[in-house]
């Protein structure tokens, strides 16, 4: 039986799933590396979400995961996984659902209609929904072409590095790491090392351009 | 013209998402080089990550009140459209909540928000407000109502 978010003990309670208190326990405990990882691991999955995100930030996303753990809505069951890495299965969750959400949303209004976007609901469905007012999206041209330009920099920022080129071509695709190990035939180390070549090269051709992002 | 043919939209929520993951396992000593190399501290950015629990934490637990006070304003809302015969003006309504809560001082300090424990601070609408929220409770009689009953 789905509970009320406004009430925090559990009436029934299982011996598997985590109570609010634990839940506190749990990110009180949690190290400053960890606070940072997943602070980081939202603040991507926002730059990745681009426009879907509505003018979401990562601190934003990490807001709401937290706040459907302890409304109960995502059951941490402590034994199965630590509270980190279940953290970071809900900001996925959350990030995912949001842009699943606004594909629904825009393929209801018919892409390019030009019209101005007032506010849309992003959080889960209910009066306590989040709701972001917003300004008209950019063109869907223009949109696409600053989207466009993103990846094609990046492509031609590894465009000289054989496995970064290669990699970064896995990922364009959506290949997780293990699946793009297998398919290049490299091992972990390589992934994970040429990956982090490419985002420190993109960090520090984006500070040599003067620009934030990456 | 971007090609049609490619999601670049896709693309690069699937490139961010394998940085994602790559950075989730990064070390402990990798992510102090890169804070490093920008000039921000471990503790800094770490209590600052700390704060948006704390936040979400509070919120969570101040949502019972949050409701609370919303109801609240719904009933205060509902009360002040419905049409209650009190006194035209401002002075009189004053004098009429005045000796209400004279005569009955217990029963007015309870219905006044932690705001307004000072009488002599409420605005001409507080006074409105309580003064209906009085009639509507029947602590008060309306002014036809106190016609009807002389009659």
């Amino acid at each position: 039986m789905p509970q009320r978010k406004d009430s925090p003990p559990r009436l029934v309670a299982d011996p598997h799933v985590a109570t609010p208190e634990e839940v506190q326990r749990a990110y009180e405990a949690l190290t400053p590396t960890e606070l940072i990882k997943l602070r980081n691991f939202a603040d991507r999955r926002i730059r990745g979400l681009g426009r879907m995100a509505l003018g979401r930030s990562g601190d934003g996303l990490l807001h709401e995961a937290i706040t459907r753990v302890l409304q109960d809505k995502r059951h941490w069951k402590s034994e199965n996984v630590d509270f980190p890495q279940y953290l970071k299965g809900v900001i996925q969750s959350v990030s995912s659902n949001w842009r699943a959400k606004f594909q629904r949303w825009e393929a209801g209004l018919g892409q390019g209609d030009g019209v101005t976007i007032n506010e849309i609901s992003l959080g889960a469905s209910g009066p306590d929904d989040p709701e972001l007012q917003l300004t008209s999206p950019e063109p869907d041209q223009e949109r696409l072409l600053l989207v466009r330009d993103e990846v094609e920099w990046l492509q031609q920022l590894v465009k000289d590095h054989l496995y970064a080129s290669a990699i970064l071509d896995e990922m364009l695709e959506g290949r997780t790491g293990p699946e793009t190990q297998g398919r290049l035939g490299i091992t972990q180390t390589e992934y994970e090392s040429t990956v982090k070549w490419i985002k420190n090269n993109a960090r520090r051709a984006k500070a040599k351009e003067g620009d934030n992002a990456e | 013209m971007p090609n049609r043919s490619r999601d670049y939209e896709l693309e690069l929520f699937n490139v961010m998402n394998a940085l994602a993951d790559v950075e989730w396992e990064m070390s402990e000593s990798e992510i102090l080089d890169e804070l490093g190399g920008d000039g921000r501290d471990l503790e800094t950015e770490a209590e600052s990550a700390r704060e948006i629990f704390r936040r979400a934490v509070k919120e969570y637990r101040q949502a019972p009140l949050r409701d609370a006070q919303k109801r609240y304003e719904q009933r205060v809302s509902n009360i002040c459209k419905r049409d209650f015969r009190i006194p035209n003006s401002a002075s009189e309504r004053r004098e009429l909540l005045s000796a209400f809560m004279a005569r009955k001082p217990d029963f007015g300090a309870s219905i006044l928000t932690a705001q307004h424990r000072e009488f002599k601070d409420l605005t001409d609408i507080d006074v409105e407000s309580y003064l209906k929220q009085l009639t509507e409770l029947g602590a008060i009689e309306s002014s036809s109502e106190k016609e009807d009953s002389e009659l």
